[in-house]
This record gives structure tokens, C-alpha cells and sequence, in this order.
């Protein structure tokens, strides 16, 4: 992680049966294109980083307002990011098993779920693709 | 000689044991196992070691977010303990906790702050290694001093040794001694690796050394136990440092001892090591103390250095390696 900024992601194609993601950032790639898996996590990964260092949407000095549209950039990060988390779990969860790593996945998904539950950043219709993992973190 | 080789055929057994885990023979079968429970090719050692750092890194995260959370609440307890007193109006009440408030959030916005080389004021140079320096330099926001050490990537790339600097970062940041040097924080930029680390004004030992000549028998004492505190500390994490020297022993502002320069260590399977009561048994069994010993003692004592020749060794090891 320290040294290597990406973890690429090894398989190929990026589709969950029914559900296919193509990647736009509405700046340097503004219509949808299809791209593999790897490449939609490096292109995701590059433009949150991009995001999180702009101080006009995540200032780091004291005092600094955040924007009036924080709350919907923050829902577009946490959308995006979960389609990472779907990923995982629909096309590499055998591999995360074997590498011994599941319950670090795990704990992850449940924070991320948790918290985005927690403040409503994530709309349900996003979240189908992991509807009965998400409803065994939190029974409705 | 005899007792020599008893001892040499003591060991043998044992070193034949510790080579098995590294055997050809178990490294196929490790990877057949992955192989087995994959259902796909062996999983690389690069991939291997990713994993490895990313475990750690979850679970570095999760640890250091459940402190922070603690803290916190203890600083919320410390001071409704002190708001209880009757003597505090109701406004004044208000006043602190919404003071406390703006503390806390503050406290959480420099934690998402990415150090950066602009947040040091860099000051004089105290060393220079195989990869860089290591400089004074004080950060703007706290005025701390610390120690800055500046290596640069291309030189690590160009001597092969990414894993060592590595294996000395994840060290520091993993293991929270008394007797190791502190990494505060690490960062890099495109041409250099820093490491700002706890800045020990005492100098080290090499120096101390140099300066007094001799040391009194209660000075000797002291640093040894110290040492042997330092290097056991290390051990417990399962590291051990493989470079333990007098420029490597460092002197805080207290005097105590601290180790440090971990680029080659390793951690280590404390399975694999070998059984010392055994050990000592074999060495009580062939050692004769009354003959033997002195003949031992004699024939394999490497003729003894005057302390003059010792420390221009030293000096001059000490200068192989800064060049």
C-alpha cells in the first residue's frame, strides 16, 4: 500500500452479471467508456486521490469552510467506491479467500456500509448488487 | 581442536533442521498447497507481499481509529468532571464545551493533513548515508525538532535496496519502544524518500566512545544493559537487526540508549530458532573447565586489538559505508 499507490485488480472483464460500470470523470473523459476492471479501479483511485487533495472541496486549514455542494461530492466518492466493493465480492471473493484477506474485506465493507448508512450518501437503488450482504450488516 | 569439532557436529543437525523451511522441497510444496486451494497458478510473491502490507494496513487503520476515538473520549470525561464543580455557571458551561468542540474538530482536520517537506524548516545536516542525509529540521506548526532522513529513490532502485529501506520504515512505524528510535511520519515526493524521525541530541555511542577513551566499569554496565533492553525489545516484535554497532546505539537527551538504522533487519519465525537449554547442556558436557577451558580460550581468542586499533576500525567501517 505504502509503496505501490494502486492494487490492480487482476481479472479482466469489469461485470457483475446484470450490472456493467463504464467510467466517465466529466473532465478528461466525458462520455461513459468501457474499460477493464483494472483500469476502472486506477482511473477511480486517481480521481478521488484528485479529489480529496483539492482544498476548495476538502480544505485542510483551520477555519476553511467546506463547499455548499460537499454532501454531493462526497455521494459521488462513496457511489464510485462502491462499485469497487461489488467488484470485489461478485468477481474476485474466491481469490480474497484463498489470500487469507476475507476478514479484512469484511471489516472494511461493514465500515463503509455502516457509515454511508449512517449519513445517507449511498441511494438504495445503487446498493442492489450487494442487496443480501448489505442486509446481514444491517437487517431492515 | 577435538572439542571444536564436537561442537561442529552438534550443530550440524540443527542447521540441517533450520534449512527445511527454506528447502526447494517445501517451497514446491507450499505453492502445490496454494495451488490445491486456488484451483489456479501459485500465488507470486509480489502478490504475496501486497496482501501482506495491506493486512497490515487494515489493521494499522482500525487500530489507530479506535485510539483516537478513546482519546477523545477521555478528554470529553476530563472535562464534564470539571464542569460538575457548582462553582461554573451554566454560560460559562456552554463556553467550554463549545471551546472543547472547536479543539476536537480542529484536532480532526490536521489528522487529514499529508505531510509534506513545506511543513519543515530545514536546518543543519548531522550525517550522510548510502542513500542520503539525515538533516535537523524543525515543523512549522509545533516547533518540534526532529531528525530528517533524506533518501533518494533512484539510488535505493539503482543499489537494490528498496526491501531493506522498507523493512526498516514498516519496523518503525509497526513497533512502539522506548529503546527505538521514533518515526513520527513518512511521506515522499517524486525524487526522495523522508523518513522524519526523533532527533536524539546525545549523539551515539561510536562518538561517546571516541571522546572518553575509557569508560568506568558502573558507564560499561549501564550502556550494555541498556543494549541488551534495546535489542530484546526488538526481538519481541519478531525482528532482529543485524547491524548492532556503536554508530547505531544513539544517546537521547536523558542519556538513555536508543537503536537505530533497522535497513537490515528482519523479521523472523521464532519457530525456527534453535533450543538453548540444549545448547548450554552440550556446552557444560564437552568443556572441561579446569583444562580444556584454558586451551579454548587460547587457541581461538583472535589476537586482541589495542582500543587505539579498534576504534580507527570502526572509523574506517563507518566510512565504507557512508561512501
Amino acid at each position: 500500500i505504502y509503496w505501490s499507490r494502486h492494487n490492480k485488480v487482476t481479472t479482466e472483464t469489469w461485470n457483475l452479471c446484470r450490472y456493467e460500470y463504464r467510467w466517465a470523470d466529466g473532465v478528461q473523459i466525458k462520455k461513459p467508456i468501457e474499460v477493464s476492471a483494472p483500469k476502472y479501479v486506477e482511473f477511480l483511485m486517481d480521481w478521488i486521490e484528485g479529489q480529496l487533495d483539492d482544498e476548495s472541496i476538502f480544505p485542510q486549514k483551520l477555519g476553511t469552510p467546506f463547499p455548499p455542494n460537499f454532501k454531493e461530492v462526497v455521494k459521488t466518492i462513496f457511489k464510485r467506491l462502491f462499485r469497487v466493493y461489488a467488484h470485489i465480492y461478485h468477481s474476485s471473493f474466491q481469490k480474497i479467500v484463498s489470500l487469507k484477506e476475507e476478514a479484512h474485506l469484511n471489516t472494511c465493507f461493514k465500515h463503509f456500509i455502516l457509515f454511508t448508512t449512517e449519513f445517507g450518501l449511498i441511494d438504495k437503488k445503487e446498493l442492489a448488487p450487494l442487496q443480501e450482504l448489505i442486509e446481514s450488516i444491517i437487517p431492515y | 581442536m577435538d572439542s571444536a569439532r564436537s561442537w561442529l557436529q552438534k550443530l550440524q543437525p540443527r542447521d540441517k533442521d533450520r534449512g527445511k523451511p527454506a528447502s526447494p522441497t517445501a517451497a514446491r510444496k507450499d505453492g502445490a498447497a496454494a495451488m490445491a486451494e486456488d484451483g489456479e497458478e501459485a500465488i507470486s510473491s509480489t502478490t504475496a507481499t501486497k496482501v501482506a502490507a495491506a493486512k497490515q494496513f487494515i489493521e494499522n487503520h482500525y487500530k489507530d481509529q479506535m485510539r483516537s476515538l478513546e482519546e477523545r473520549k477521555e478528554r470529553r470525561r476530563m472535562l464534564e468532571s470539571k464542569l460538575a464543580d457548582p462553582d461554573v455557571s451554566e454560560e460559562e458551561q456552554n463556553n467550554i464545551l463549545k471551546d472543547f468542540e472547536n479543539r476536537e474538530r480542529e484536532i480532526m482536520r490536521s489528522r487529514r493533513h499529508k505531510m509534506g517537506v513545506d511543513d519543515f524548516e530545514l536546518l543543519t545536516i548531522i550525517g550522510r548515508g548510502a542513500f542520503g542525509e539525515v538533516r535537523l529540521c524543525r515543523e512549522k506548526a509545533t516547533s518540534n525538532v526532529y531528525a530528517m532522513k533524506k533518501l533518494k529513490k533512484s539510488e535505493m532502485l539503482r543499489r537494490g535496496q528498496v526491501e531493506h529501506v522498507r523493512a526498516e520504515r514498516n519496523l518503525l512505524a509497526e513497533v512502539d519502544s522506548a529503546y527505538i528510535v521514533k518515526l513520527y511520519c513518512s511521506f515522499q515526493d517524486e525524487e526522495f524518500l523522508y523518513l522524519v524521525m526523533e532527533y536524539l541530541p546525545g549523539g551515539d555511542m561510536m562518538t561517546l566512545l571516541m571522546r572518553k577513551d575509557t569508560l568506568t566499569d558502573d558507564e560499561s554496565r549501564f550502556y550494555v544493559a541498556e543494549t541488551i533492553l534495546a535489542i530484546e525489545s526488538i526481538h519481541k516484535h519478531n525482528y532482529i537487526h543485524r547491524d548492532i554497532k556503536p554508530d547505531n546505539l544513539l544517546l537521547d537527551r536523558t542519556g538513555h540508549l536508543k537503536l537505530s538504522d533497522f535497513g537490515l533487519c528482519k523479521p523472523l519465525d521464532s519457530s525456527s530458532f534453535p533450543n538453548l537449554s540444549e545448547f548450554d547442556y552440550a556446552v557444560g558436557k564437552n568443556i572441561n573447565p579446569s583444562m580444556d577451558g584454558d586451551k579454548l580460550l587460547s587457541s581461538s581468542a583472535a589476537p586482541r586489538r589495542t582500543q587505539q586499533e579498534q576504534l580507527l576500525h570502526w572509523q574506517k567501517n563507518r566510512r565504507m559505508l557512508v561512501c
